[in-house]
């Protein structure tokens, strides 16, 4: 376990390599990643379906459905949950889903790394996140105002599952899952990376290559504002769930 | 006691733009003050503690009167450190005060315009929305508060804002009450995680 003092920044520490178990975003990292904005079109601001407005708005998780509390509010907290959410109902639109394949990556997305123990590669816990979200299905839609429908359980449960796993290491098994759930896996695993421009490294922010999603670089604009301005107003005392929102609203999302 | 003469307008987000351009343009900037509250709606009052995290500072304010019961606010206010936020928190909250409990973060940026103070805020419950505020001088006659809200009437048209009458703001307050006691309870309901 890293003994590195927690009051050094995260772009400090990655830049030596000592990033900690638990990830705290902090004022210096975020002038960075403001620094750092790449050279991107603006991205007109998407027109969301009612509902998933709708679960965007209710969508600010409890705590308890953390494996580790000290990770709600880290880099892989309920900041990270609520945006890949926002992302996936964006792709959700940009791919012409349904609303019920809509949904079910919005609730897929939100939940895709609640069961993480560190902030750190933490192998599997896509898998733990899957099972986690398969014992839980019922608070989880009901939190949201909806009934689980087993096979939206399944859809789901496969692209959470799959999320942490690069697609040229899919196993035989994993090709199956994906065929079960192909647009709803491909969407989460690309609204994941889109919000990695909250990482500390400039070669960690989102590649294309690793996802399989046409729309993918027209939404990195998006993606970066959504980050900025939901980590800054997370550092001047909102709570991570308003800070979302508040980024939501100030992109047109709701 | 100090009367604080206050009216409130929402809006979207193109009108939310529109409004700040315009005050940048034509008022008095005040800064940003982003603040942290937490909101116990008494039944016939409005009692708040309040975290002035964009200014460093704190406060506890007992309101006379609820939003939706009239323009007019007798208010009574003291200064707190910010560190006794959460002790001034939990002392009410050990009163019997939780269940009536609400807390919200808003962002705020504060203008002057015509005389009048404008918050332009964006909260949770809110969304986007406006204060508009004239404080008045203990005991301020009848004439004196009907001038006030006179003249916040004025601003809000010369800037183009429709301000929500009484009615508009006791329904939209009883909403959110009634929004986050269903809220509660259905977290209460839930099923534990497994």
């Amino acid at each position: 376990m890293s003994t590195t003092p927690l009051t050094a920044s995260l772009i400090d520490l990655a830049a030596r390599g000592q990033l900690p178990l638990h990830q705290h975003m902090d004022h210096a990292t975020v002038a960075w990643i403001s620094d750092h904005r790449p050279n991107l079109p603006p991205t007109l601001a998407p027109v969301l379906r009612p509902q998933s407005k709708e679960l965007l708005v209710h969508g600010g998780m409890p705590t308890q459905w953390w494996a580790d509390p000290r990770l709600y509010t880290s880099l892989h907290g309920v900041r990270h949950a609520m945006r890949t959410a926002a992302l996936a109902a964006v792709l959700a639109e940009a791919n012409g889903l349904g609303d019920a394949d809509a949904t079910t990556v919005i609730l897929a997305a939100a939940v895709h790394d609640c069961q993480r123990r560190n902030d750190q590669e933490d192998r599997g816990h896509g898998a733990r996140a899957a099972v986690w979200l398969a014992a839980n299905a019922d608070t989880v839609w009901g939190h949201f105002g909806l009934a689980a429908a087993p096979r939206r359980i399944v859809q789901a449960a496969a692209a959470v599952r799959l999320h942490d796993l690069p697609y040229e290491e899919f196993a035989a098994d994993d090709k199956a899952d994906h065929a079960r759930a192909e647009r709803i896996t491909d969407v989460v695993k690309a609204a994941d990376a889109l919000d990695r421009y909250r990482l500390p490294k400039l070669e960690w922010w989102p590649d294309s290559q690793y996802v399989r999603e046409p729309v993918f670089d027209q939404l990195r604009g998006l993606a970066f504002d959504l980050v900025l301005v939901s980590e800054r107003a997370y550092l001047t005392g909102a709570s991570g769930p308003s800070a979302v929102r508040y980024a939501l609203a100030e992109k047109g999302l709701v | 006691m100090a009367v604080e003469i206050e009216m409130r307008a929402r809006f979207n987000k193109e009108i939310h733009d529109q409004l700040v351009s315009r005050l940048k343009r034509d008022g008095e900037d005040l800064g940003p003050d982003d603040k942290h509250i937490y909101f116990y709606a008494l039944p016939e009052q409005l009692l708040k503690v309040t975290d002035n995290t964009a200014a460093g500072t704190a406060k506890i304010t007992l309101k006379g009167s609820r939003i939706g019961q009239g323009a007019a606010f007798a208010e009574t206010e003291f200064a707190i450190a910010p560190a006794d936020v959460s002790a001034a928190v939990r002392v009410f909250n050990a009163l019997g005060f939780e269940t009536a409990m609400h807390e919200a973060f808003n962002f705020r940026h504060n203008f002057r315009f015509g005389d009048v103070e404008i918050a332009v805020k964006w909260s949770e419950a809110w969304g986007y929305h406006a204060e508009f505020e004239v404080l008045l001088e203990d005991g301020a006659s009848g004439a004196a508060r009907a001038e006030a809200e006179a003249r916040i009437t004025d601003v809000a048209v010369a800037l183009g804002v429709a301000l929500m009458t009484e009615q508009e703001l006791a329904d939209f307050t009883a909403a959110f009450e009634a929004a986050q006691k269903e809220r509660k309870e259905r977290e209460q309901q839930a099923a534990p995680i497994r």
